[in-house]
């Protein structure tokens, strides 16, 4: 029971669960659910911090230094965290999120469209756009690509029964906190309707005919095919 | 003493309560873990809103984090191997030029909102005048070159980029002036920390680190549980409809960026997507956050003390609202 009343035996093991949880964020990529890619280095450089906080906190462990309530509060706040993302387990931002902070529809990059100039992807005749380089392009070069075919990945969500669905992929800047859902329209004959049964949040690889009417741009599929939740499932 | 002797013993059975509930809650997850059961309550933990709010929690966590790790370990460093003349030498004595100098502090150590906290206690604490301290506070994360140079990423266009240099610069220094008390103990917050002098130097920073870590953490997870609250379950469409007026707008942005807590790397592209807003309210939008956050704010309680505080959120919100205002006339 003594062991319990050390603080420095709880400081020891906030320390050591977030080294763990760090490690294991950097090593299996999770990390990209939540913040960018940019992030890794400062997550590298906290967790060797945390280190060596750790071993200077495990010296000391033998002296004993009696806890107080404020010492287990503060256990109690870093450990919450952990056990909420560990029963969470989350994957990506759902739908939901989406609605509540608006599908933008619009982008403007003249970066993209240089240097997506110098190489597209192919499939067949399909060029491999995503939904960003697709806005992208609708609002500063729309003839450039009305009438392409393409294929498009992303989150579907459908309104209702109807012929049409948004392909929904979230752009993130610096971390989840700030991500932007982007969206377009697409559009798919009754045949494929019956064929497959698209559910929202489901992930969807789309391939179609680009159509744009009143700067606005609408893929007309010709097939969809249901896919897994890529590696990373953002843009940036 | 007979007061002191019933607190003491309250706290005791408080401190035994606790563990035991610790335990008892240790337990539990480990049997619902050894018999399987977490499948049949990972349904729950399903819901979308769960999930949004726990994305968003640990991006915020993961992004501030490593920041408040490496504030801590200056301000360690600051504490056990800088003297207190060093900085009477950098620091002149006068409110006004202190403060233009810590504006521009954010130029040698271009720290993230949540690591300039720990940095600039110990600044303070180390005889800075308390003007060049609140100005490196408030200005750091924008005055830096990451934070300039993803507002021009954002809009393509220096006109922004200026905007938000010169209304964040007015801010800190003016606030910086204004709100300084002559005695820096009218600002920091009395925390018990670690004195072991036999400790050789690279344990002392560290210790300090730890305490450091300990106290800002622990307030940056209460911060970001508050800003994930509100992110997940606040719509800002809302806050976009009522701000069309041009001073409701101001204002409306200046009350989103505190809920949201964005990143002051991030918040220009966030910023930028928000058409029909005028120019000026989308800077006060990149001024306020950095400087006023919400998860930020309750760091501010960890650091400093609670009159400080207040005085220091009414300041810059009712500032930048004006400088907002007087912008909108000139030209946003």
């Amino acid at each position: 029971m003594k062991v319990l009343k050390n603080r420095d035996i709880y400081n020891f093991l906030i320390l050591l669960s977030y080294i763990l949880f760090f490690l294991f964020l950097s090593f299996s990529g999770h990390y990209r659910i939540f913040v960018k890619k940019f992030y890794f280095p400062y997550i590298l450089i906290g967790t060797l911090i945390l280190f060596s906080i750790l071993l200077v906190t495990l010296k000391r462990l033998k002296t004993f230094r009696e806890i107080s309530v404020s010492d287990i509060s503060s256990f109690i706040v870093f450990i919450f965290p952990l056990i909420l993302v560990s029963l969470v387990r989350p994957t990506n931002l759902p739908i939901y999120a989406a609605l509540k902070r608006g599908i933008q529809t619009e982008f403007i990059s003249e970066n993209i469209l240089k240097s997506l100039r110098e190489k597209i992807e192919t499939e067949g005749i399909y060029k491999k756009l995503n939904i960003k380089q697709l806005l992208a392009f609708t609002k500063s070069k729309p003839d450039e690509i009305n009438g392409k075919d393409v294929i498009v990945e992303g989150m579907v969500f459908k309104e209702d029964k109807n012929k049409e669905f948004t392909l929904i992929r979230f752009l993130i800047t610096c971390c989840a906190a700030d991500a932007t859902p982007l969206g377009v329209t697409v559009e798919y004959k009754e045949e494929e309707q019956k064929k497959i049964d698209l559910k929202n949040e489901e992930w969807v690889k789309v391939k179609g005919k680009v159509k744009i009417e009143n700067n606005k741009i609408k893929i007309i599929a010709e097939e969809i095919e249901k896919t897994i939740v890529p590696s990373d499932p953002y843009l940036y | 003493m007979k007061k002191f002797e019933d607190k003491r013993k309250k706290e005791e059975r408080l401190k035994k309560f606790l563990i035991t509930i610790g335990v008892i809650f240790t337990f539990t997850l480990f049997n619902l873990w050894q018999s399987n059961s977490f499948s049949q309550i990972s349904k729950i933990f399903q819901n979308p809103k769960l999930q949004v709010f726990t994305i968003i929690l640990f991006a915020i966590l993961i992004e501030g984090f490593p920041f408040i790790l490496i504030g801590s370990l200056i301000s360690g460093i600051i504490e056990v191997f800088v003297s207190e003349d060093k900085f009477k030498q950098l620091f002149p004595n006068n409110k006004f030029a202190s403060a233009f100098i810590g504006s521009f502090l954010g130029f040698l150590f271009p720290v993230c909102s949540c690591g300039e906290i720990p940095v600039t206690r110990r600044l303070i604490k180390k005889g800075i005048p308390p003007s060049g301290g609140i100005s490196y506070l408030l200005a750091t994360a924008i005055i830096n070159p990451i934070t300039l140079f993803s507002t021009y990423l954002a809009f393509s266009s220096f006109k922004m980029v200026w905007g938000r240099f010169i209304i964040a610069f007015i801010c800190s220094i003016f606030v910086g002036i204004l709100i300084a008390p002559s005695d820096k103990k009218e600002i920091l917050k009395d925390y018990e920390e670690d004195k072991d002098e036999k400790l050789p130097k690279f344990q002392k920073v560290f210790t300090h680190s730890l305490n450091d870590f300990l106290i800002m953490g622990k307030y940056l997870i209460i911060g970001g549980t508050v800003a994930s609250l509100f992110s997940t379950f606040i719509s800002r469409d809302f806050f976009l409809i009522i701000g069309r007026n041009k001073i409701i707008s101001i204002l409306s942005m200046q009350i989103l960026s505190i809920l949201l807590s964005l990143c002051s790397y991030a918040d220009a592209f966030v910023a930028s997507s928000f058409t029909y807003m005028s120019s000026i309210s989308k800077i006060i939008f990149m001024v306020t956050g950095p400087m006023i956050s919400i998860s930020l704010i309750i760091v501010y309680f960890a650091a400093f003390k609670e009159k400080f505080v207040k005085k220091l959120i009414i300041s810059v919100f009712l500032t930048l609202f004006l400088l907002g205002i007087i912008g909108s006339f000139i030209g946003g």
